[in-house]
């Protein structure tokens, strides 16, 4: 027993000791995050360099646009790869344009509209493998400015990006969890899929480029911007319009602009073609969202798990039999849903890993499950006639649609030739 | 407070703690044990298990616990000890080694718009004392330093250049925590 009596007493005196020199010991903290360099060249020199390349591996494809044998893919920030898809089973990465900043595409006819940040750049693509640049529109794209919250250098042009990892120490007090719960998003991810097509080119849901009639349509976080493409080698910039925030996607249908946007939808009517007017609104929950329409319903994804603050995973249905009074039909739950694109009865969505899912759309308040790709993460996707081309995370796949069965043809990978 | 409580507790255990020597020998043994942490941060509990097999002065076991100082973690580890002599009440020492596992609630799950995680690293080593008492289960009391590493990935708050990197662009933390840690517990 007098032994317990000192082992509790030493004890003590060891509790007693920590207590004391508690203060002796530090937490400590550091936080690792990128810093984005520029790297420059002058206006004069990329716009010379606006041509056909032989062709560069896929690397962070963008936008897609097919128009007849051809598809036209966005890389990111980097320029367009031409993908002759004569054959669907084998397509070939035949050219690259290089242009610097493209997010954007288009295709009417022979003429290719693209985005180099703040100017559009018109090529004549009548020879694919001879691309001419016929005009270049200049600062129309204001937002494009600016990179993050970094002012570019506007008498040159960003060509690519230097990232470097840098530590920094923190202090542990500021940044333990309940300061650090503070945190929040700040940024917004612009949605990328164009797709054009030659003979009458097909957009993916996620563009922000769209061609309607004789105008040029394009959105940008928050304005529309128009351009009279009636001679389509000479656009002219017709009007600028601010139409909310935070939007982020184009769909024209049957002389409407459908524009998605982080809270809702917007039907802007073209009864002058040079300046649309909103025909009515309908509002969802914070989320990104394209979104398609055909005669009576339009079709948005809206998913979480994006700079969007999303919430929900779902495809809601609206009725615009009368388009300015859209109206919900149904909502379904989804994985994490993107792009999504109609063809007749047939409904396309590309549910994120969940793979590209096949739904008979007849009667929308009962879709039908018809079929799941699996093993693909599914960005947007293409459905035209029978050829469905869907753009996923590790390459360019393209289905063969036989009776709402879709059979595999092809995959294009990224980073090969 | 917690460091009085505490305090208490120990000295109730110790006072009503006798006990004899149990012979082992390739026993499996459960180790249990609460504990009080002081670090820089301040103070906070934790609990641990080990369960493993003692053979004459030796004891090797697998631990898992619940770390509740700053973050609420899960440590993983492998935990050696060896007595020092054969007494009733006989001095150990002790070294664990293993991983350690962020364990977020919902709330800061969402607030931290949902983190990545990796184990960070897991170390504590200290001297205690083991009071065998009659029916072969003994007491803990145990006194060391801890350190337990929090890895987490936050998405970057700031805009990438190119948008293609925004959902890639995470900002890394690294947490260092170093704590002295009091236990107490049993062993049966």
């Amino acid at each position: 027993m007098r032994k317990l009596f000192f082992y509790g007493r030493f004890f003590l005196c060891i509790f007693a000791c920590m207590a004391l020199l508690q203060s002796c010991l530090k937490d400590s903290a550091s936080k690792t995050y990128t810093m984005f360099t520029p790297v420059y060249k002058d206006v004069a020199e990329v716009r010379a360099a606006i041509k056909n390349d032989a062709p560069v591996p896929v690397v962070k494809p963008g936008k897609i646009f097919v128009q007849g044998n051809y598809i036209f893919l966005n890389e990111i920030d980097k320029g367009i790869h031409v993908i002759d898809n004569t054959n669907p089973a084998a397509p070939i990465n035949k050219y690259f344009i290089a242009i610097p900043g493209n997010l954007d595409l288009a295709v009417k006819g022979n003429t290719l509209y693209a985005d180099l940040y703040r100017d559009l750049v018109t090529i004549d693509i009548s020879d694919p493998s001879a691309v001419k640049v016929k005009k270049i529109t200049e600062k129309v794209f204001s937002e494009r400015q600016y990179a993050t919250w970094y002012a570019r250098d506007t008498t040159k042009v960003v060509v690519d990006w230097i990232k470097k990892d840098t530590t920094m120490s923190l202090d542990p007090e500021t940044a333990w969890p309940g300061r650090r719960d503070i945190l929040f998003m700040n940024d917004m991810q612009l949605s990328y899929s164009s797709s054009s097509a030659r003979a009458k080119g097909i957009s993916g849901s996620m563009a922000r480029f769209t061609l309607l009639n004789n105008y040029l349509y394009t959105v940008t976080q928050s304005n529309l911007n128009t351009f009279n493409i009636s001679q389509p080698e000479n656009p002219v910039f017709a009007n600028s319009q601010s139409i909310g925030w935070n939007i982020e996607t184009i769909f024209p249908f049957k002389g409407n602009l459908f524009i998605g946007s982080q809270t809702g939808m917007f039907i802007y009517g073209t009864a002058n073609p040079a300046q649309p007017s909103q025909l009515s609104q309908f509002m969802h929950i914070t989320s990104c969202d394209p979104v398609i329409a055909d005669d009576n319903y339009a079709y948005v994804t809206l998913r979480t798990g994006n700079t969007c603050n999303g919430v929900v995973n779902q495809l809601d249905i609206l009725d615009i039999s009368n388009l300015s009074y859209p109206s919900a039909v149904k909502s379904y739950a989804l994985t994490n849903p993107h792009g999504l694109s109609k063809s007749g009865n047939t409904l396309f969505i590309c549910d994120g890993e969940a793979g590209l899912k096949v739904y008979d759309a007849s009667h929308v308040k009962s879709l039908q499950h018809l079929q799941t790709v699996e093993g693909i993460n599914a960005y947007d996707v293409i459905a035209q006639n029978d050829l469905v081309i869907v753009v996923a995370a590790d390459g360019l796949y393209q289905y063969k649609n036989s009776n709402n069965t879709l059979v595999f043809r092809s995959r294009l990978s990224y980073k090969s030739f | 407070m917690a460091k009085v409580i505490f305090a208490c507790l120990v000295l109730l255990v110790v006072y009503s703690a006798n006990g004899q020597v149990a012979k082992q020998k390739w026993k499996f043994n459960s180790v249990n044990q609460a504990a009080l942490l002081a670090g820089g941060g301040g103070d906070a509990f934790a609990l641990q298990t080990i369960n493993g097999f003692t053979k004459n002065k030796w004891y090797a076991g697998a631990g898992v616990g619940l770390d509740l100082y700053a973050d609420r973690t899960v440590p993983v580890f492998i935990d050696i000890r060896r007595d020092l002599n054969a007494k009733n009440n006989r001095p150990f020492v002790y070294a664990d080694m293993g991983l350690n596992f962020l364990w977020l609630n919902a709330t800061k799950k969402a607030q931290r718009l949902s983190p990545k995680t990796s184990p960070g690293a897991y170390y504590d080593i200290g001297v205690g004392l083991k009071l065998i008492s009659k029916n072969n289960t003994a007491v803990l009391l145990s006194a060391g330093y801890t350190l337990k590493q929090v890895k987490e990935q936050l998405r970057s708050p700031e805009m990438t250049p190119d948008p293609a990197w925004q959902n890639e662009n995470y900002d890394r933390y690294n947490y260092i925590y170093r704590r002295f840690v009091f236990k107490f517990g049993v062993v049966f």
